[in-house]
């Protein structure tokens, strides 16, 4: 293999760039902001005008930042040259072979699904198998489940997986006893035992699914530049089949390009890492990307939540560059099936990322790293700001509605303080914020018709567009939702209240209605009365803010609507919301499709009970799990002995309902208990005892 | 003295039904089950004429076991290579070593970088 180093002045032209991004941002913002100050009745005198003004500036900016990125992205692609890509020089042979880079895949896993993670896996192993460079691969599941029943099962399923695939010895299973740090420590723990055997590794996501040719190319292009360390993909949004997730997916796919392309071209070196779906060079990362734990209690202190930023700002303060192989295909990641488990996800990655601002500041870190540290939290500070905003405006307008002008106020003046009202001007800037907000997607449809054959893969050119205008509508429809329960994270994590780190749940399951009353009723009523109280003292603001609070009031159906998989299916029949990846589906994502869709049929699929329940009574599963945990007899005390002895009685007597997760991970974890009680439920003569335990019919 | 009373029928289907849930777990292919089992219950029959408080599920599993110990499980059509990597359910503790979840460790240092 060509070992050369990048040889383009990546990092002046990113200066350049960089400044220029400045100086756009700041300029659209104060003409945007001096317009508002404008607008408003006093033209920002007033103490509240004034906070309404530089509030509307810094989120003017904020938005400013992703529509000059993405312009900085539409000009990339439309040129159709990129000297700076980091997958130039890579589409020769793809082999590996004579490079002697060898890769882990890991795949980090915490009570997921078992059979959709081990669906995953096949997929992603069986494409690489077909590119013929398997043998330079190693696949680890690492496991940080604490759930007995998911433990169990991902066991089962590995077990299952090695045997269909012919690949024990290849495919390998650790379960962590101490979730130290979660998964950056689940990942760190691997690179301590196993990282010395590996040049790269490559990090997914529990739903990820890669192809094989992107696999060995992200090697290949690894090889080419061995100053990078960090080689992160764009990953595709696939498989949802929920409406809000199908809306997410058809964004995902015709606008990230762009936006993806113009990260791209304002870091290039400085770039990213998302946490999975790239690569990593090992020895550097085993060097510089140990995360230390911050001083103070969580949620603001603690180890560090969000992880992947700060591996990649500190591979930078290491001198390894991270790059975004925004061109990469075959890196597919599914999205949150509900509006819901969207903001239970929001919720974490806000408290991580709210911690990243006291990280910024840190020494040894480039300026590169400390913007992405800060545009992180202001992508949820954001929304506490747009609330602030709404509520400074409407304490404006009441204020205004019962205030009885002064003309003349007191000190000299040629001219009385007349309170103008300009609504002509008002549109305007509305107007403005509307193509800052949406041009950019108008852009990216463009962009797939000017491509030969792109738009029929998304329904063609009719059916693109009205995707697009739906997708608009939507997002429009829950960004009030999706702000004030972002405030609501923030103001939470400033706090001090820290959130749990729960499992995703990734089945296409709806929302019920009771819990989506329990989530959305607060918003619900916060909206009506805000809307009567505007409806009765200020018409004319009422309607001016009418799109935010009527989503609001109708957010409870609006999130279970958009949560069944039947109206997604009834859009994608219209051939509405489509992605390419639905017309023509690739290999990978159909071995996903068929894996899932066929029962699951293993070893231990005669017994129709939890993973728990399996271990105990399958004699295969309880032999697989014994020999796994590979713990040997130890000397305990009377006391813990006689307290196992206990457990063995009650397990035995009151069967699995009555054990609690604890309870059964200490049965789990000793092999003397699991052999004993596995004996015990399969020649007791008690007939209910044996209904409890499966081993008998009801 | 106490005279055990006769085992009823039930009970010994009841013993059968144990004993052939076992070996479908096992996932034999019919005939060497019904052999086992059939061997299984001969064995806790004749136990029981020695034993007469024994019961006739009990007898009959421990029965099956000491057949599963005694002799390798019978190859079967079905069995892949998984069931034969994975130990017979008896004799575990020998046999361990068989599975590889993982490979021989080769350590490495990971320490946590500073932030000042």
């Amino acid at each position: 293999m060509n070992l050369q180093s990048l040889d383009t002045p990546w990092q002046h032209a990113a200066k350049l760039r960089r400044i220029l991004l400045l100086a756009l941002i700041l300029i659209t913002s104060v003409i945007a902001s001096s317009h508002m100050a404008d607008i408003l009745p006093h033209r920002g005198s007033t103490r509240i005008e004034l906070a309404i003004v530089i509030v509307f500036a810094t989120l003017f900016a904020w938005i400013s930042i992703g529509f000059w990125e993405a312009m900085a992205g539409l000009y990339t692609l439309a040129r159709r040259v990129d000297r700076f890509s980091i997958t130039l020089g890579i589409e020769g042979d793809l082999s590996l072979d004579g490079s002697g880079a060898r890769t882990a895949i890991l795949i980090p896993v915490a009570n997921e699904e078992a059979e959709r993670v081990f669906a995953g896996i096949k997929a992603t192993y069986q494409s690489l198998e077909k590119t013929g460079q398997i043998e330079h691969f190693d696949f680890f599941v690492l496991s940080d489940s604490s759930d007995p029943d998911h433990w169990v099962e991902e066991e089962i399923a590995w077990a299952e997986t090695c045997r269909s695939l012919h690949a024990f010895n290849r495919i390998f299973y650790r379960r962590r006893r101490v979730n130290l740090k979660r998964k950056s420590g689940n990942i760190a723990d691997f690179c301590r035992r196993w990282g010395k055997n590996y040049r790269y590794m490559i990090v997914l996501d529990a739903d990820s699914v890669m192809a094989g040719h992107t696999l060995v190319r992200m090697v290949q292009a690894m090889e080419r530049h061995p100053k990078v360390g960090i080689l992160q993909t764009a990953p595709l949004a696939v498989n949802r089949e929920t409406l809000i997730a199908r809306t997410q997916q058809f964004a995902n796919h015709v606008y990230s390009s762009m936006f993806a392309a113009g990260l791209h071209f304002i870091q290039l070196g400085d770039s990213h890492f998302w946490g999975h779906n790239a690569i990593l060079r090992v020895a550097p990362f085993m060097e510089h990307c140990g995360l230390p734990e911050l001083p103070g209690k969580p949620p603001r202190g603690g180890f560090i939540m969000s992880h992947d930023f700060v591996e990649a700002a500190f591979m930078r303060r290491g001198g390894w560059e991270v790059w975004l192989a925004y061109d990469l295909g075959g890196s597919y990641e599914e999205v949150p099936p509900t509006l819901l488990e969207e903001l239970k996800r929001d919720r974490r990655w806000c408290q991580g990322n709210l911690q990243h601002i006291r990280i910024a500041f840190a020494k040894g870190l480039l300026s590169a790293h400390r913007a992405l540290f800060l545009h992180g939290a202001m992508s949820y500070g954001s929304s506490l700001l747009w609330f602030v905003f709404i509520t400074l405006s409407t304490v404006a307008a009441i204020t205004e509605a019962f205030r009885t002008p002064v003309y003349f106020p007191q000190g000299r003046a040629l001219f009385p303080d007349w309170p103008v009202w300009h609504p002509q001007w008002a549109l305007t800037l509305l107007g403005t914020t509307a193509v800052i907000l949406f041009m950019p997607k108008l852009f990216s449809v463009l962009l797939v018709l000017l491509k030969k054959g792109q738009a029929a893969q998304y329904g063609g050119r009719v059916r693109l567009f009205l995707s697009m205008v739906i997708e608009v509508f939507l997002s429009a429809l829950f960004a009030p939702v999706r702000m004030l329960f972002h405030s609501k994270f923030v103001f939470i994590t400033l706090l001090g209240r820290q959130v749990g780190w729960g499992p995703q749940q990734r089945s296409d399951l709806g929302t019920p209605w009771l819990e989506a009353l329990r989530f959305h009723g607060f918003g619900t009523l916060l909206a009506i009365v805000w809307a009567a109280a505007l409806f009765v003292i200020n018409r004319s603001f009422f309607w001016w803010n009418s799109p935010i609070f009527i989503p609001l009031i109708l957010s409870i159906p609006l999130s279970v609507w958009s949560s069944r998989a039947s109206v997604g299916r009834s859009f994608r029949r219209l051939g509405l919301l489509l992605i390419p990846e639905e017309v023509n589906q690739p290999p990978e994502l159909q071995s996903l499709e068929r894996s899932l869709a066929s029962e699951p049929q293993n070893f231990a699929s005669s017994l129709q009970a939890g993973g728990f329940v399996k271990a105990v009574v399958h004699p295969l599963v309880n032999a697989l799990h014994l020999a796994l945990l590979r713990n040997k007899p130890r000397n305990i005390t009377q006391a813990i002995a006689s307290g196992r002895s206990g457990l063995l009685e009650k397990a035995l007597s009151q069967g699995p309902p009555a054990l609690s997760p604890k309870e059964k991970r200490i049965i789990l974890y000793d092999p003397l208990m699991l052999r004993e009680l596995h004996q015990r439920v399969w020649e007791t003569p008690d007939d209910r005892i044996a209904r409890l335990w499966r081993v008998a019919k009801d | 003295m106490n005279r055990v009373p006769p085992i009823r029928e039930e009970v010994w289907h009841e013993a059968q039904q144990r004993v052939l849930a076992y070996l479908q777990c096992l996932r034999l292919p019919s005939p060497e089950n019904l052999e086992l089992a059939l061997k299984a219950l001969k064995q806790a029959r004749a136990g029981l004429d020695h034993s007469p408080e024994a019961h006739p599920v009990t007898e009959s599993w421990r029965a099956l076991h000491r057949l599963l110990a005694e002799e390798p499980l019978p190859d079967a059509q079905d069995r892949g290579p998984l069931e034969r990597k994975i130990p017979s359910p008896v004799g575990i503790q020998g046999l361990c070593g068989e599975i590889q979840p993982m490979p021989a460790l080769n350590r490495g240092s990971m320490v946590p970088g500073k932030l000042r």
